[in-house]
Formats: structure tokens, sequence, C-alpha cells
């Protein structure tokens, strides 16, 4: 349903940060995207939804199509329209206005019909927020604002949901919360996810399908479980030995088995 | 903003901080810079050139290089946005006038007191920074103006109406006509701007630098950042007197219509179109501003003569759309000045063919 | 007590046209993150449009009104589309900067179309006085206190419980972040702007009527940035509040000390306010977290 094909984007016309990245997401499933630092998974994400306009960035190769349609010289207002919403990272929330603002503008486009409900939905999925709901959000902890994101995004009825880093910087706790979450929005709203993440554990864990980026490339794709077996994956991304053990400092070669991808 | 380009030539390298921060790293540059001043100081003598209008004119630039210079290190490298600089050159020239007119004391005498004069009223103007950021702190700086101007204008009748100043005396020359002035008003210029580089590049412009990026991380690395932006006041107000005593010097009259907010805002604009946080820039953005303004004077009043159907006071009005057009263009366009536009022209013809 | 009642009245005139060109500031502060310098001489354009409906076309006073709000409100959008849209995500001193060189360049409009001498007179407001016991209060005084206090009541309303409002409110807060969420950004400056041009229109009129159609009326902007301040930038009711104080305190500072010493005491005043209360009196806090 979306797809990605080719895809090159450079910004400010110099910096090439993805070199033809291909991806495909079916409709209602829960997708991940993984890699390190600087691998490009946020400008993937903002290619999708159009901001990298703002920071100017552009799209200078290949296509973004959603539903047969390209979308990737649209404005990001016309993109959100078209159902595909984007939860940026850091836990953006417009800080002096209390959660039920924020949750509210987020249902903006939808044209006010039902913000009753949309809103109780919303506090359906997160409770802590609705004793929260008049709460100034820029004071809130960082779990808490995690929510009101994500919530914003929810009161949209994204059709595809992007979501950025949701992870970063959350208690462990609070993470599953989120993540549980995720599961029944996308189980309970059909809503397609595709879920950006550095912590590789949680992002094999929850998506069916995953691709793994590297230097703004993607380096290997194939379903969550088998990818959660690879050799690679583990010592690399979830600092396992071959023998599945944790890895001692001790056992640290000084050089770096290359990875087989390469 | 560093005003070395960003490529030096190859060959040219440095095996040590001191020849790192050399300003004029290759002979080219020496040999260069050397000409440029010999030229500067013998304008006078060139025909064709040498006229009294274009004297008057390179002056004027020169004075308001020198404002130019202390606004530029208080909001292009410490990021406090001024917008009463031209109360602060005010204060400088009525203290000199009024040191010269009472108490008979020659310029040489009263430059410094009223570079002083105008840092400590600076300093105090500054003090508001302790609480205030930005655009608030900008505010205060606009009441600075509006008070300090209504002050002059009612505090003492003298300064309302205006005074006359004796002209700079050196050895047995009078400096009172463009020609001989000229000289003093280049070296003030020149030297002026020399210490405003040297300033900049040493630990304190690093200390304005980092209050202007982040003052809140600044602050965690151990700058005193109160200190430093009250000094950074201190040394802008001080280049603002230090240029007011000129003036009134140069005009041998002192009063308060030379000294609006409007200048204030025309300072502003030329160190924005010369480049935020930059020596050269400073002065690429006088030149310009000066240019223009003469350029649009000139032809005024002839568009309104020309143009008959265009009422009264059109030329003026002409001459402020496009000059703020421009700055305007300029933040759009090129928002860190010409500096920047200059220096990326200059790598481009080192790095030539490549690209970047 | 005459004299003083005097002073009051004329203070809560001005003090009321502050609150309104400061209503101004607040709506384009709310929405674009930037003081808008040039708003005193929006107001002067907007003077000036009205007195070329009414005087130069002689058409009917509240036509010329309707008309010249209307051109208010373009002038307004045509301003954020011409300079502020390039200027998205620069930092703060661009676009202040942005707004005083426009100011230059709004004072050259009007030279350049209606010259720089003071145009002809025109009668706003009918000229039957009030009486209260011994003052009197003229028609345009309240005409000026009753349109202030509406405008501000208008925009409280509309600020907190309309969804455009909350709009602006979050635009305020972050231009990318209101993208993502598909609220056009663009339309949301061009409606604040365009209001902005209305409000300071509707006081360009007020203040035509009373000082006259000249050049000189931009300088109302300046004294409304201290009532802006001082009321708080992301707040109408503070602006009209801070509208009031500085009028009333000018008007009984000037009038006891003479020459004008209200204008510099505003500053004063506006210092000392910002030294107890950094974001004005009913202003928000930054939130920042390091």
């Amino acid at each position: 349903m979306l797809k990605l094909n080719n895809v090159e984007v450079k910004y400010a016309g110099v910096i090439l940060v993805l070199r033809g990245v291909s991806l495909e997401i079916p409709e209602g499933t829960i997708v991940s995207l993984l890699g390190s630092n600087g691998a490009g998974k946020t400008t993937t994400l903002k290619a999708i939804s159009g901001l990298l306009r703002t920071e100017l960035g552009e799209v200078t190769a290949g296509s973004i199509e959603y539903e047969g349609r390209r979308i990737d010289k649209l404005d990001p207002e016309q993109i959100a329209k078209m159902g595909i919403i984007q939860v940026m990272e850091n836990r953006r929330v417009l800080e002096h206005l209390t959660v039920e603002e924020n949750l509210r503008l987020g249902g903006y486009i939808r044209k006010n019909n039902n913000v009753r409900k949309d809103l109780d939905m919303v506090y359906d999925y997160f409770p802590s927020l609705r004793s929260l709901r008049n709460s100034t959000s820029g004071y809130l902890s960082g779990g808490e604002q995690q929510m009101v994101v994500m919530g914003r995004a929810m009161m949209a009825h994204p059709k595809i949901l992007l979501l950025d880093e949701p992870s970063m910087g959350l208690a462990p706790l609070i993470l599953d919360e989120i993540l549980e979450i995720i599961r029944r929005f996308n189980a309970e709203e059909k809503s397609t996810i595709l879920l950006v993440e550095q912590n590789a554990r949680t992002a094999l864990g929850i998506s069916e399908f995953s691709y793994v980026m590297e230097n703004g490339r993607v380096v290997l794709d194939g379903p969550s479980s088998k990818l959660a077996e690879n050799e690679d994956i583990k010592e690399f991304y979830m600092g396992l030995s071959r023998l599945g053990e944790k890895k001692s400092y001790r056992q640290v070669k000084t050089y770096k088995r290359r990875k087989r991808w390469l | 903003m560093s005003s070395a380009s960003f490529y030096p030539p190859s060959g040219i390298y440095s095996d040590g901080y001191k020849k790192d921060m050399r300003i004029l790293k290759t002979r080219k540059q020496w040999i260069l810079s050397a000409v440029s001043l010999v030229f500067l100081f013998a304008l006078p003598h060139i025909p064709y050139i040498n006229s009294s209008y274009s004297l008057r004119l390179v002056i004027g630039a020169g004075i308001a290089v020198i404002a130019c210079l202390g606004l530029n290190i208080l909001t292009g490298y410490c990021g406090q946005l001024n917008i009463g600089q031209s109360a602060f050159v005010m204060v400088g020239a009525f203290t000199s006038g009024l040191l010269n007119a009472y108490l008979g004391w020659p310029f040489w005498a009263s430059v410094i007191p009223a570079g002083l004069a105008a840092a400590a009223v600076g300093t105090v103007f500054g003090i508001p920074s302790v609480r205030l950021k930005g655009l608030y702190l900008a505010l205060t700086t606009l009441g600075a103006q509006i008070i300090l101007t209504w002050i002059a204008l009612f505090g003492l009748t003298i300064t309302a109406a205006g005074f006359s100043v004796e002209p700079v005396k050196l050895g047995g020359i009078v400096f009172d006509r463009p020609e001989k002035f000229y000289y003093i008003a280049m070296f003030f210029t020149v030297v002026m701007t020399f210490f405003a580089k040297n300033m900049m590049r040493s630990k304190l412009g690093r200390a304005f630098i980092a209050i202007r990026d982040n003052d809140k991380a600044a602050e965690g690395m151990g700058i005193d950042i109160f200190r430093y932006k009250l000094i950074a006041f201190a040394i802008c107000t001080f280049y603002a007197g230090v240029a007011g005593s000129l003036l009134v010097h140069y005009l041998m009259w002192a009063q308060l219509e030379s000294f609006t907010l409007q200048d204030s805002i025309w300072y502003l604009v030329m160190i924005i179109v010369g480049g935020l946080g930059s020596i050269e820039g400073t002065i690429f953005g006088v030149v310009i501003i000066t240019a223009l303004k003469e350029l649009i004077f000139v032809i005024g009043p002839i568009a309104e003569e020309t143009l008959t159907f265009m009422p009264i006071g059109a030329g003026s009005g002409l001459l402020l759309i496009i000059i703020g057009g421009i700055a305007i263009f300029f933040l759009s366009f090129e928002p860190r000045g010409m500096a920047h536009r200059w220096n990326l022209i200059k790598a481009y013809y080192r790095l030539w063919p490549f690209g970047y | 007590m005459e004299f003083f009642g005097l002073l009051v009245i004329s203070g809560m005139m001005n003090g009321a046209i502050y609150g309104l060109v400061a209503l101004g500031f607040v709506l384009i502060y709310k929405s674009s993150s930037v003081l808008n310098f040039s708003q005193g001489h929006m107001l002067l354009l907007g003077a000036y449009i009205f007195w070329f409906f009414v005087g130069s076309l002689g058409l009917n006073l509240f036509v010329s009104v309707l008309l010249a709000m209307v051109s208010g409100f373009f002038v307004g959008v045509l301003i954020e589309r011409l300079t502020l849209r390039r200027l998205i995500g620069q930092p703060l001193i661009s676009l202040i900067t942005v707004t005083i060189f426009l100011s230059l360049v709004l004072e050259g409009l009007v030279s350049l179309i209606w010259g720089t001498y003071p145009l002809q007179h025109v009668t706003v407001f009918p000229s039957s006085p009030l009486r209260i016991g011994k003052m009197v209060l003229t028609t345009q005084s309240l005409f000026a206190i009753g349109l202030a206090l509406a405008s501000a009541t208008a925009l409280i309303i509309f600020f907190r419980y309309t969804r455009i409002g909350l709009a602006m409110r979050g635009v305020a807060e972050g231009h990318q972040i209101m993208q993502s969420m598909g609220i056009s950004v663009k339309r949301i400056l061009n409606i604040s702007w365009g209001i902005a041009g209305i409000a300071a229109t509707i006081g360009g009129i007020l203040m035509g009527g009373t000082l006259g159609f000249q050049l000189g009326l931009s300088h109302i902007g300046l004294l409304a940035i201290p009532a802006a301040f001082i009321g708080g930038l992301e707040s109408p009711e503070g602006a009209i509040l801070g509208g009031l104080l500085i009028g009333l305190s000018e008007s009984i500072i000037s009038g006891y000390m003479g020459n004008a010493a209200g204008v510099p005491a505003a500053f004063v005043i506006l210092i000392a306010v910002m030294f107890f209360r950094p974001y004005g009196f009913f202003g928000l806090e930054r939130i920042e977290r390091v």
C-alpha cells in the first residue's frame, strides 16, 4: 500500500542521506525500521510525511507511492489529510497548551464532527491522560508527553501511523504500556504502523516485518522473527555474543567482525 | 562567524595555534592589506575621487563603521539585540561636546571619557540582561533610546538647542575641513576595527559567541554569562561613544537631531546586510547602505521633478521602500549577510572547478 | 480635580487605542512568534486608506470604515505573504528585524503615494460631547474605549473557544509540529495577520480622526509596545490592560510633569515591570527543560 522506490534524499542539495531506499508497507501490518544513529530512519519517515521540505530536504530521485498515488512532491498538510500521520521524535508537544488542547488540534483535520468521541477513544487508550487533560503539556514527564503526541496522532484516525523512536528516553514499564497500546491500535483501528526504532529488541518484538538501515540504505529485511534469529543482528544490534549470551567486555576483540550483508 | 575564509589556498598550513589564529595568513593577504591601507589614507590625493563630497561620505561611513562595530559585537557576536545604539552615540557625543564647550577640553582628552561615559550608561541598560532575554531585552534598549533622548531634550537646555564644538587640533593643524578630518576619521576607524577584530578572536569573543548560541549551555561550561553580557554592552557602547565624539568634533556642532531612532535602525540594517558576527561584514554593510542612501538622495529629487504627479516627499518615500526592501530581500535570501556571500564567492574561486 | 479627571479620560482613550494596537501585536505574536514592529505603520497605512475612501473618493463614512477594514485585512495578508512567508524557520532576530525594515518600507509607501505633508482633515466623529458633572467627554473617547473593549473581548473569546483560535495558539508553539498534524500553517498565518491589519486600521481611523492624518500616527505603535509587553505578549486581556495602564500613566505623568514626560516614563515603567515579571502580567512563561 505504501511503497518507496529507490528513494534518494538530499538536504540543502548537498548532504546525501538516503541512497536508494526501497520499502513496502502492506496494509494493516506493523513494520519496523531499525538502524543505529544516522542511518537515515527519521529522514525516511519525513520523506513519507512530507516534512522534509521544512528542513531544506527533498526527494531527489525515486518515488513514494501511497495506494498508487505519488506523494513525494506533496505538502505535508495534504499528505496528512490522506491519512498518513507522523509522530515526530523528541516528544514535541505544544508546550503551553493543555493536554486536551493538544489532542483537539490532533483531530483538527477531521472537521470536528465527533471530537468528543475521538477524545474518549484516546483517553480509553491512555487512561492516565484523562486525569491530566487540563495540565500544561510542557510540564509533563517524558512518558506522559509521549502519550500526548501519540494520542494526538490517533485523533486523526490515521491510516498509516509513522512512529519515530517512541521508546527514546522512556522507562521500561512505560515503554511496555506504550507498546501494548500500539498493538491494540493496530488491531482495533486497523491502522498500519511504521515504527522507527533504535531499540532492536522492542521493534522486532512488536512488528511483523522489519527493515534494517545503515548509511542510508536498506541492508536487510524480512519477517521480524527471522531477523531476530539472524546472527549479525544479534551481535550488532542486541549485544549478544555468538553463543547467545551477553558480551563481556573482556571478550571484546579489538577488531569488528564484518557484517555478512556488506 | 569566523572571518577567515573556509579554505585557505593549498600550501598554507599552520604548525601551532599562533599561526592558525593569524588574521593574515598569506603573503598575498599582507600585501593586499598594506596596499588597501595606503590607498585609504591616500584617497584625498587621488584626483576624480577626492572631492569634498566623496570625502564627506567616507568620513560618515567611517564613523558609522565604528558605531556598527560596537553594535555587531553586542548583537552579532553576543546575540543581544540592541535597538538603541544611536542614543549611546549621543551620550558620547554630548559628553565630548560638553567637556569641550564648558571645560575647554580638546578632542584628544575628551574622546576616551566620551567612550567611557557611553559605556557606563550602556552597562546600566545592560543590567536587565540578568533577567531578560532576546526580544524582551531588545525592548529595554528601545527604552534606552527613548529615555536618553528625552533627558537630552528636557534635561539640559544646552543639549536641546544644540551647541558648537571646537574642531580637532593636533600639533599646529586644525582639522576643520573634511579633507583634513579625513585622516583622523580613518585613523580611528582602522584602529577600532583592528581592536574589534582582535577582541573577537580572543577568549572574549568566544565567550560572546557561546552566549549567543546557547546561553544556558555556556553557563554550564563555566562562562559567567551575566558578566560577559555586561562586558559586551560596555564594549558596544564604548564604541558608540567614540563614534559620537568623532561626530561632533567633525561637524563642530552637537545637536539632538543627529541621534534618532531611525539612526539606530539604520545601524541595525547595516550590520545585518553586512553580516552579523563578522567584522568585515560590518564594513560591507556600512558601505553598501551608505552608497544606497546616497544614490537615492541624489535620484530622489530628480525623480520628483520629472514625475510631477507624485506628491511632495515621494522621493524620500522611495528611498525608504527601496532600502527597506533590499534589507528584507537580504534577510530572506542571505540571512548571514554580505560577508557570508563574500566568503562563499572566495571559496568558490579557490576551489574551482570543484563544487564544495 | 477636574484637571485630573480630564487626564484620566484622555489617558483612557489613548490607552484604549494603545490596547487596540497591542492587540495586534498579541495576535501576530501568538501565531508567528514575531513582534511586529511595523504595527504602528500598519495603523498609519490603514488610516490613510480610510482617508482615501472618505476624503479622496468622498464616500460615506460608514462605508469607508468598512472598506478600510477590508483593505486592512488584505494589507496584513499581503505583508505576511511577501515577507514572513520566506522567513519561516529563521532565527528570531531576523524575523524581528524584518518587521523593523517593514516599517521603513511602509512609511516610504505612504510618503510615495500621499506625500509627507499632513492630509486634509476629515471629521470622523460628530462633535457633540457628553457632559458628566464638570467634565466633558468627547464622542471619540467613548468610541475608542468601547471599541477597544469590544475587540479585546471578541479576541479573547476567539482564542479560547474557537477552533481557529486554538490553531493559532498551536502555530505559535511550533510550525513544524502543526504541519505534521495536517494543519495549514500558511492559512493560519494569513488569517492572524489579516486580523491584525484590521485592528491596526481601526486604531488608525480613530487616531486619524483625533490627531489628523499625518505621518506621526505611526508613533502610536511605539508606545503600544510597552503596553503589549506589560500585559504579556500572549494575552489579549493583558494587551488591553497594559494599554490602559500605559495610557493612564502617560497622560497623568505628562500632565503633571509636562514635556511629554509620559513617554519615557512608560518605558521606565516597562523596564521596572519586566524585572519582576519578565513575561508581563499575563504572559506565558518560557518552558525550558535543559
